[in-house]
């Protein structure tokens, strides 16, 4: 029996344009969805929970608009969906003592969560609560096993570790091979009805700020050349320009 | 003589032989007819008890009319012989089984003269029509009755053979028989002056046939004398092919998301079809017309829709003690029908409009669907392969809102430089589609379709990225949560623009924005099909009158076509076509794509385009026009596919092009040096 708790963002549709207006992006008109590697992290909760019993709680941290994610953590069979209720632009270090302070509530033993955002992509959630709470840590995981313990598998220097985990233990979750199962729509319209635990905590206010969001430098044209004659200028601009050869 | 009746057979008087005899087979027909309505009455409920007035009007003119049963006049015309002789004749069993008590004591003198004359006539074209039966079965024996047991179905017309003519001995043998209104009594009497004892053999053979008549019926297709009558009555009265939402609420409209509280979702058991489904196990005749039309059976797969109508009695007989205990069967329906057969159908409705007592063969199947995508979410190992790309398709349309899960700000590209109001109040607003967004083929379709429009100086518009996929391949994929959703968000992207008129180039979107998206608001938008629109223009000279083209034949896509019922506007629109592809019309034959088939795998040698593709190219034509997307890559692949070099052109384009070709000759006109007399 193991109570586990699984972390999951908000972000914008990983499909959709991004418009920058002014100096914020606009979000205005995307469509939000669960963090693609924060599924994946849902889907290894839910099999830990199979192999050993015990409950899932589904975390976030958010406005009420958040509750999208965790009641669709709840149609793929989360126990308990809890929202710590905050609509501020937190920093990585503000963020994480807000969950971690959640998490000894809810008596988390273990917790895993994406690799990393797919909006901010900083990747520092799974080892900063760790950190926080003095628990194990292991990221980008691929793939798990729950045989007697925890054991799983992360890319090292120049392979791929087989890894024992003890609990407690914050575990970050890759792609890998793991197959995130699809609700079925009886499961999603009770997930509809289930109710949100939404946690009023004091946040500590944030240590950095964004300034702006500017989009990438659009890319320059491609050069193109027919003909042999331009061979040998073509074989220079990739060697010296592409640097590919 | 005495009559039969009142005779002595030893130690038996004639009516205690007849009480018995009609005790034991009525007493087993209703029985029988008892037990059919139970298993029926156990089914959902549906509220068919609406619109008194049309069901009434349809009783008239398709179950005593015969209308559709006279879609095949040969063997139309035989059954209204024996129907409607069956239905002259019937009340003479009252007259022979009170031994004329019936005629002489209670109808009045006046009447019974003609009454005689009906029943006569009831006879004499049962007769005629039991003899061109059983000649058509024995003789000219059609393709589909070949290498069939026809025990059931000969023996059951020599039943009637015999009905028929004892008749007429025991007829001979009344006294007092009247040449004027028993005229082949009559004749009988006259020539053949029957013995009393052929009277009295013929008179029990008679009953004798009739008591086992009435033990058959309930027992073989003939069931249909009993249950064609309430199937035909309490039939779909909605337009062909509309869905049923989820749930309806207090006002008839479909409940929103928002509010929806089930718990199953489509059929898995018996129990799950509503009553009037499974009326259809029992009216079924047998008569394989949904066969013959039926793009799936055509092309080999394993679906044939007249195993699934046997399929619900079957199944309801095999299990049905379980199922009066109000029990469930250890196999389910779905199981009985077949996942490949549930996944085979285009839902094209051939079957249903070929259906000579209002069968609906497609709800069956779609709401099997409903079931394993919304509920069981597991595939029979045998549609795996079928299934998957559909699947991939489904994710699409959640994330995308389009099956080809290209980026959904996208979608309004393809109108890039053609100066349309985009996402702002037009009074017609095109509603692309997400072929015609997305699939190259196809856009040049949506900016002629605009062309066009601009050409006849509408106020026209598109809603760009806020459009979304009308969910016509989700609903009938059966996952109807999608669809639901899909159907809502347009719904309220129409309400925030403002949309009033909508013009789609795809029958599909054509059916489901203009019929289905009713039941959940919109009533008032108006929905046409672009043929349609382009056809009203240029009847009012807003455009060129079209030029005809002799070497141009149309396809009429089901939904346009038969579930549209549209069928002159798209030939009008291209000015007419003179070459008709042998299956056209209401009786078009489905491209294949149909029923979320377009997004499904389907085994290269059991394409039903190409055998769509063969009718085509058998015109002669040299380009077939076409009216929906899919269509278009389904009877291109299907040409491709025999070596074809037919063209395949959508109307909007080939409407387009003759304006262009117009305006350029008006332009070589204007330039052309004026001649000036020397």
């Amino acid at each position: 029996m193991a109570n586990i708790v699984v972390l999951v963002k908000q972000v914008p549709d990983t499909n959709a344009k991004i418009v920058v207006s002014g100096d914020r992006v606009d979000l205005s008109a995307v469509k939000k969805v669960m963090s693609p590697y924060d599924e994946f992290a849902v889907e290894t909760a839910l099999q830990h929970r199979e192999a050993t019993g015990g409950e899932v709680t589904a975390l976030t941290l958010g406005g009420a608009g958040a509750d999208k994610v965790l009641k669709d953590a709840k149609a793929i069979g989360v126990d308990h969906i809890v929202r710590i209720d905050s609509e501020a632009e937190l920093d990585s270090n503000a963020l994480q003592t807000a969950i971690t302070s959640v998490l000894s509530e809810l008596g988390a033993e273990v917790i895993y969560c994406g690799k990393s955002a797919a909006d901010s992509g900083a990747g520092s959630t799974g080892p900063g609560i760790a950190e926080r709470l003095g628990w194990a840590s292991v990221s980008n995981v691929t793939s798990v096993a729950f045989d007697g313990g925890i054991t799983v598998v992360a890319p090292s220097e120049g392979g791929n570790a087989r890894i024992s985990v003890s609990m407690p233990a914050v575990i970050s979750c890759d792609k890998g091979n793991i197959k995130v199962r699809k609700p079925n729509v009886k499961g999603i319209m009770q997930a509809k009805k289930a109710k949100v635990d939404v946690k009023s905590i004091s946040v500590q206010a944030s240590s950095v700020a964004v300034v702006s969001h500017s989009m990438p430098p659009a890319k320059p044209a491609g050069k193109s050349y027919e003909g042999g004659a331009a061979a040998a200028e073509v074989a220079r601009l990739l060697r010296d320009e592409a640097n590919v050869i | 003589m005495e009559h039969p009746l009142s005779m002595s057979y030893g130690p038996l008087p004639g009516w205690l032989l007849l009480l018995v005899l009609g005790a034991i087979s009525g007493g087993f027909f209703l029985y029988q007819v008892v037990k059919a309505s139970r298993l029926v009455l156990i089914g959902a409920p549906d509220n068919r008890f609406d619109n008194w007035g049309a069901r009434i009007k349809e009783v008239i003119t398709g179950w005593l009319g015969q209308k559709r049963v006279l879609e095949d006049r040969i063997a139309g015309g035989i059954h209204v012989l024996m129907f409607w002789g069956f239905l002259m004749l019937s009340t003479d069993m009252f007259d022979l089984a009170t031994a004329n008590w019936f005629s002489h004591n209670l109808l009045p003198d006046v009447v019974r003269g003609p009454w005689n004359l009906i029943v006569e006539t009831g006879y004499t074209i049962a007769l005629i029509g039991c003899c061109a039966a059983l000649l058509r079965r024995v003789v000219f024996t059609p393709e589909k009755l070949k290498g069939k047991s026809q025990l059931e179905g000969n023996f059951i017309l020599v039943l009637i053979m015999t009905i028929t003519l004892t008749s007429f001995v025991v007829e001979a043998g009344e006294a007092g028989v009247s040449s004027t209104w028993e005229p082949i009594g009559a004749w009988v009497a006259d020539t053949m002056s029957p013995s009393t004892l052929l009277v009295v053999a013929s008179y029990w053979m008679h009953m004798l046939a009739i008591s086992t008549f009435l033990f058959l019926i309930p027992l073989s297709k003939h069931m249909h004398l009993v249950m064609a009558f309430p199937n035909v009555f309490f039939h779909d009265m909605r337009p062909m092919a509309t869905m049923e939402p989820l749930a309806r609420g207090e006002d008839g409209k479909a409940v929103l998301l928002d509010d929806l509280d089930i718990e199953s979702f489509g059929t898995v058991n018996y129990t799950d079809l509503t009553w009037r489904n499974l009326i259809d196990g029992w009216a079924c005749t047998s008569c394989a017309r949904c066969q013959d039309v039926c793009p799936a059976f055509q092309s080999g797969k394993s679906l044939n829709p007249m195993q699934i109508i046997h399929d619900v009695r079957h199944y309801a007989n095999d299990n049905s003690t379980a199922l009066m205990a109000g029990e469930t069967p250890a196999q389910d329906i779905i199981a009985r029908f077949g996942e490949e057969a549930i996944w085979a159908c285009t839902t094209c409705h051939a079957c249903v409009e070929a259906c000579p007592i209002y069968i609906d063969h497609v709800p069956k199947l779609t709401d099997a669907r409903r079931h394993l995508m919304m509920e069981r979410m597991e595939f029979d190992e045998s549609v795996e392969e079928t299934i998957a790309p559909l699947m991939a398709t489904i994710e699409n349309l959640e994330s995308d809102s389009n099956p080809y899960g290209l980026p959904a700000h996208e979608r309004g590209d393809w109108a890039e430089g053609l100066d349309v109001k985009v996402a702002e109040p037009a009074e017609y607003i095109y509603f692309a589609g997400c072929a015609a967004s997305f699939d190259e083929r196809n856009k040049k379709v949506a900016r002629d379709t605009i062309s066009v429009m601009k050409e006849a100086g509408l106020d026209v518009g598109i809603l760009g990225m806020q459009e979304g996929c009308s969910g016509d391949s989700a609903r009938r994929a059966g996952n109807e949560y999608l669809f639901q959703m899909l159907a809502e968000t347009n719904l309220a992207t129409f309400e925030e623009i403002g949309v009033k008129k909508i013009v789609a180039s795809c029958p599909h979107c054509f059916h489901t924005l203009g019929k289905e998206y009713k039941d959940y608001g919109g009533e008032d938008i108006e929905v046409m099909h672009h043929s349609q629109l382009i056809n009203h223009l240029q009847q009012e000279g807003k455009l060129p009158d079209p030029k005809h083209d002799p070497s141009v034949t149309f396809h009429d896509p089901c939904y346009l076509g038969r579930i549209g019922g549209e069928l002159d506007a798209p030939r009008n629109a291209i000015g007419g076509v003179d070459v008709e592809i042998e299956r056209h019309g209401k009786q078009s034959f489905c491209c294949g794509a149909g029923g979320a088939q377009m997004w499904m795998e389907e085994d290269a040698d059991q394409r039903v385009n190409v055998i769509r593709a063969k009718e085509i190219a058998e015109t002669g034509a040299e380009t077939v026009a076409v009216g929906c997307p899919f269509c278009s890559t389904m009877v291109s692949d299907g040409l491709s596919a025999i070596d074809s070099k037919m063209e395949v052109k959508d109307i909007a384009e080939i409407v387009w092009e003759q304006i262009k070709a117009n305006d350029a000759a008006i332009e070589a006109k204007k330039a052309a040096p004026v001649q000036t007399e020397a």
